[in-house]
């Protein structure tokens, strides 16, 4: 969390993430094959989701495990909306957020009174519960959902019913990440996160420092939630179709989790680092090998987990990070002068 | 009389389990007084302390903090409120730097983080540490770290200071000067009470004392009178070997 020294100057890593977005947006020009933009989405998807889970996972180092939930429930809330006649999924998107800020809030209350595992157990909890209603059900409140069936999407191509081809979920998806980075660089270097990050590591001083510990908990959870459903509900349009299993299921979840650990949780870019490194491994291995990779994929990743939180509990991107300083340090001698200070 | 008394402490008691950490203990402390509170291992200084500050809610009792009873609040509103603490084993945010530290107690009062990172330079500043600012808590040596939880404390801009044995654990060279700094504090004119095994500090700094036994408050005095107390001298003689 700290700031450089020499702020007010353009340092190397302003062009390094500038040249990173002209490169994303020029992506699809230069690679046009649906099948790479199809992974791509996926792979942006995840990046903005990790993302949104590092604000309570990684600035509050609150392990909300089940934080999917909340995906399922700004997709679900999208489609339905729209398919039971009352407006455009657009409206439906922020109906989804605001529902799921609501739930976020409902359930976190209890939850935030227990601490580590148990808390993480709690929104695993309510994860399952909600995804067994939705299974057990084929209407809920008079809307059809199909039970484990889901709902699917008919096809339209109007962006009024958010339907824009790959190129436009591309270009969608891709802003919607920039925003979350954007939101979370103004968490990240403001009160709030300093609070946070005094909340992560201390949570007894923190009170004892003016922190309302609890609120402050709240606030990152419900921005994480608003911020996961609205993904939700951009992803499902893409797809054309909303399953239980896919939205509500504990993998996506954990993936979400895994990414931003492995990656840097806690960190500005580690989330984005971390799902674009594991989620174009595994979408590649997804579209080579089938769906037989997935116990595969749960091995590799379980291995890796425990390779990072063991030796780099900072994640890859600190990883890389602290080797790109030796390198520096080896390189030129005259480090006395530019001390570099981590900027996470 | 009454409104010099910042903060008055009325028959409070705290059980855990069997135990009365604190027994009914009345003490009170004056508007820019500095207190005084000694007493064997497991007194109960640290557990009144805990209440005073909010981290522990007391069995039974009272305490009253510029004429507002606090003992059902928060530690964050007790903060907010005007009473800063230092804990006697010490909590730094191991993963923030010492100026991030300090700067986090400071942005209660100053929510801007520009304006929070300037009021702690400048208590950083006073209490000589300045050289450290970017160095992470959980590197730290423990003489920094008392010193950053007493910068951390007073950028909550306290009205009442409470500090737990800042002096437990150095060499006396870092005590000479980590007494210089506590004068300098006690000069502001803040209200400050201070637990300390280190008699030649409650002699310099406190204006009175009181002693603490088995969670019973058994002496309120000067600190020279408090001294000469038959149980101060049997607890103080017995532990001198801790004591210095
Ligand atoms: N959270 C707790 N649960 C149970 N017992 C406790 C707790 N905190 C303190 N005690 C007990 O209460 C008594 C008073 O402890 P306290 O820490 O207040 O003493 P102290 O005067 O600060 O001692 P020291 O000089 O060693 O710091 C001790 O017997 C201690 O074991
Ligand atoms: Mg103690």
């Amino acid at each position: 969390m700290s700031k450089t020294l020499l702020k007010d100057k353009i340092a190397p890593k302003h062009i390094l993430v500038l040249a990173l977005l002209v490169l994303a947006f020029l992506f699809p020009q230069i690679v046009t094959q649906p099948y790479f933009i199809q992974i791509a989405i996926t792979v942006l998807i995840y990046c903005y989701w990790s993302s949104a889970w590092n604000i309570i996972g990684g600035y509050a180092g609150q392990f909300a495990l089940g934080n999917g939930v909340y995906i399922g429930i700004g997709a679900y809330v999208a489609v339905l909306f729209h398919q039971e006649g009352f407006g455009s999924p657009w409206i439906g998107m922020v109906l989804g957020g605001v529902i799921s800020v609501m739930f976020a809030f409902i359930i976190s209350k209890p939850c935030f009174k227990l601490r580590g595992t148990y808390f993480s157990l709690a929104t695993v909890a309510f994860l399952h519960i909600v995804r067994y209603i939705i299974l057990g059900f084929n209407s809920i409140f008079g809307m059809e959902t199909n039970g484990g069936m889901g709902i699917m999407i008919p096809y339209t191509g109007r962006w009024q019913d958010m339907q824009f081809g790959k190129e436009g979920f591309y270009y969608v998806i891709l802003v919607m990440l920039v925003l979350i980075l954007v939101v979370s660089n103004v968490i990240r270097t403001s009160k709030m996160g300093y609070y946070l990050s005094a909340i992560k590591t201390n949570q007894g001083a923190a009170s004892t420092i003016g922190i309302n510990v609890p609120k402050y908990k709240m606030m990152a959870q419900c921005i994480s939630a608003f911020c996961l459903a609205l993904g939700g509900a951009v992803y499902v349009h893409f797809l054309l179709n909303v399953s239980p299993y896919d939205v509500f299921g504990y993998d996506l979840s954990l993936e979400i989790m895994i990414y931003c650990v492995i990656g840097g949780s806690g960190t500005l870019w580690g989330p984005v680092f971390g799902a674009l490194v594991l989620g174009i491994i595994n979408e590649t291995l997804r579209v080579q090998l089938g769906s037989d990779i997935a116990p595969l994929a749960s091995a590799f990743y379980g291995v890796a987990l425990i390779l990072i939180v063991r030796f780099a509990p900072g994640g890859l991107y600190q990883l890389g990070q602290m080797l790109i300083n030796k390198i520096k340090g080896s390189l030129g001698k005259k480090k006395s002068e530019t001390k570099e200070v981590s900027v996470q | 009389m009454s409104e010099e008394r910042i903060i008055v402490v009325d028959h409070l008691t705290k059980r855990f389990g069997g135990l009365k950490a604190v027994d009914d203990v009345s003490i009170h402390l004056n508007r820019g007084e500095t207190l005084g509170l000694i007493g064997a291992n497991g007194a109960g200084k640290t557990t009144l302390f805990n209440m005073i500050s909010g981290v522990l809610k007391p069995t039974s009792g009272t305490i009253t903090f510029d004429g507002v009873e606090i003992q059902k609040k928060k530690a964050h509103e007790i903060c907010k409120m005007g009473i800063g603490r230092t804990y006697q084993i010490v909590q730094p945010f191991t993963t923030l730097t010492l100026l991030e530290n300090v700067l986090a107690g400071a942005l209660m009062r100053h929510p801007r983080v520009a304006d929070a990172r300037e009021v702690a330079e400048g208590i950083i500043d006073m209490l000589g540490i300045s050289h450290l600012k970017n160095t992470k808590g959980a590197s730290l040596t423990l003489i920094q770290l008392k010193r950053m939880e007493i910068a951390r404390a007073l950028a909550t801009e306290p009205k009442v200071l409470l500090l737990d044995e800042v002096m437990a654990g150095l060499n006396p060279g870092e005590r000479v000067e980590l007494l210089e700094t506590m004068q300098k504090i006690k000069e502001t004119g803040i209200s400050i009470i201070i637990i300390e095994h280190i008699m030649k500090v409650i002699m310099t700094l406190a204006d009175r004392a009181y002693v603490l036994n088995q969670g019973c408050l058994i002496a309120e005095d000067t600190p020279q009178k408090v001294m000469e107390h038959p149980e101060v001298i049997k607890s103080y003689i017995g532990e001198r070997h801790y004591a210095s």
